[in-house]
């Protein structure tokens, strides 16, 4: 039975249909896309995945925060970028808002943040972290060494001497101790740290989901998925409509 | 009888009631758990490198890795002491865990940091790990019964415990060798 309605208007919704359908079909390719892809960020890791384009940078505002904060260890540099830290330019797993000092104990390294002193190989590989647990002494101010090496630790009581193998931090007063000190990063370092910094800061499943959403563009972004969304509601909606009205 | 009860009423009511004086506390110093542990007299510390080999059993009962390549802990006579952190729901529990010869002998809270899920540092729920051993698959050879509104940092004591009793086999005082 075919459809009894008049059939310029038949024609018409057909026509319709079909170019709503042909034009709407980009739209909706791109939003199944994303969809599929968000459906599957764990397996696709696409949290732990991160944007490096410059570009898309800047569009969301991934900027450093100031300048880095920086110390020499031996001959490598432990610096602070915003709350990270960073051996030269590898990122250790350590968060803080200040370094309070770095240098080269034997043949490891010694960075000092509030509250711990983190133990670290020269290939940046987080050895230890020493902290109030291990009897750090509260208020750490600076770090430096003695002529003969030893370790000191200025802190809010006083200065310590401080022996990381048995853990002991004792009073001292001695007044040879050569100071860790802040410095200037080299400039191509700092360059790539500022590259480091702003390529592990946007996720990738971040600029999907504002893809789909439309909110990378802004608002107007997501006003334009929601046309998509109706759109394509009313293409399923006329669909069943001229099924059923074949179907009587 | 009716003040014994009045009383536990009231203890149990100042358990429930005050649940931020209970959270965020430092309830025992590492220092003072050790010199606890060893009757005052805590030994120096030794050191146990996280290496390949120990990796894999670490990840399991974790769930994740320790991000460190070694960990101290204090070890007397077949005994040994362990202070470990794990997160429970966003902030780590600082836990203080002491084994003898392969079984627990006991396991405190010592620092906790979170608003909720404090009723773990209690010996209620702590004093069922007293004795705990690990039997295969790196589990403990008993169910640990859990508290309502404290999943998360139940199941992270009970990893530690697991991490302990793992590490202390792999110390240099498991098997009476020191």
């Amino acid at each position: 039975m075919k459809w009894k309605g008049n059939n310029s208007s038949r024609a018409s919704l057909q026509q319709w249909h079909r170019r709503v359908g042909m034009t709407g079909a980009v739209f909706f390719i791109f939003l199944i896309t994303t969809g599929l892809l968000l459906n599957h960020t764990g397996a696709l890791g696409l949290d732990k995945r991160f944007v490096e384009t410059p570009w898309l940078l800047d569009l969301y505002h991934i900027s450093v925060p100031e300048q880095a904060e920086a110390f020499s260890a031996g001959e490598h540099f432990v610096s602070r970028l915003g709350d990270r830290l960073y051996l030269n330019t590898k990122e250790l797993p350590e968060r803080t808002e200040r370094l309070i000092g770095g240098l080269q104990l034997g043949d490891t390294l010694l960075i000092a943040i509030p509250g711990k002193l983190l133990v670290v190989s020269p290939t940046g590989d987080l050895i230890e972290r020493i902290d109030s647990a291990d009897g750090v002494p509260a208020g750490m101010k600076r770090i430096g060494l003695t002529a003969s090496g030893q370790l000191v630790i200025r802190a809010a009581h006083g200065d310590y001497l401080a022996n990381l193998e048995k853990l002991d931090w004792r009073k001292t007063t001695t007044a040879d101790v050569d100071w860790a000190t802040s410095l200037l990063l080299p400039p191509e370092l700092e360059e790539k740290l500022t590259q480091a910094y702003r390529g592990s800061g946007l996720p990738l499943e971040r600029v999907i989901l504002d893809l789909h959403s439309g909110r990378i563009v802004g608002q107007w972004g997501v006003y334009v998925v929601d046309g998509a969304a109706l759109l394509f509601l009313a293409l399923v909606i006329t669909g069943l409509w001229m099924w059923m009205k074949q179907r009587v | 009888m009716p003040f014994s009860r009045a009383s536990t009423f009231l203890a149990l009511a100042t358990i429930a009631l005050s649940p931020h004086s209970a959270a965020e506390g430092i309830y025992q110093t590492p220092e003072d758990f050790l010199r606890e542990a060893f009757a005052g007299a805590p030994p120096e510390p030794s050191k146990l490198w996280i290496d390949e080999k120990l990796k894999p059993s670490i990840r399991a009962i974790l769930d994740h890795d320790l991000d460190v390549l070694r960990l101290r802990y204090w070890g007397k006579d077949g005994r040994t002491a362990w202070i470990l952190d794990e997160i429970g729901k966003e902030r780590p529990i600082t836990t203080g865990i002491v084994v003898d010869r392969g079984t627990i002998e006991r396991i405190k809270v010592l620092v906790f940091r979170e608003s909720r899920g404090w009723e773990v540092r209690y010996p209620f729920f702590t004093d069922q790990f007293t004795g705990a051993t690990l039997v295969t698959g790196q589990q403990l050879d008993r169910d640990i019964d859990g508290i309502s509104g404290a999943t998360l940092s139940v199941r992270a004591l009970t990893k530690l415990a697991r991490l302990a009793l793992f590490l202390h086999a792999h110390s240099d005082f498991a098997d009476g060798k020191k």
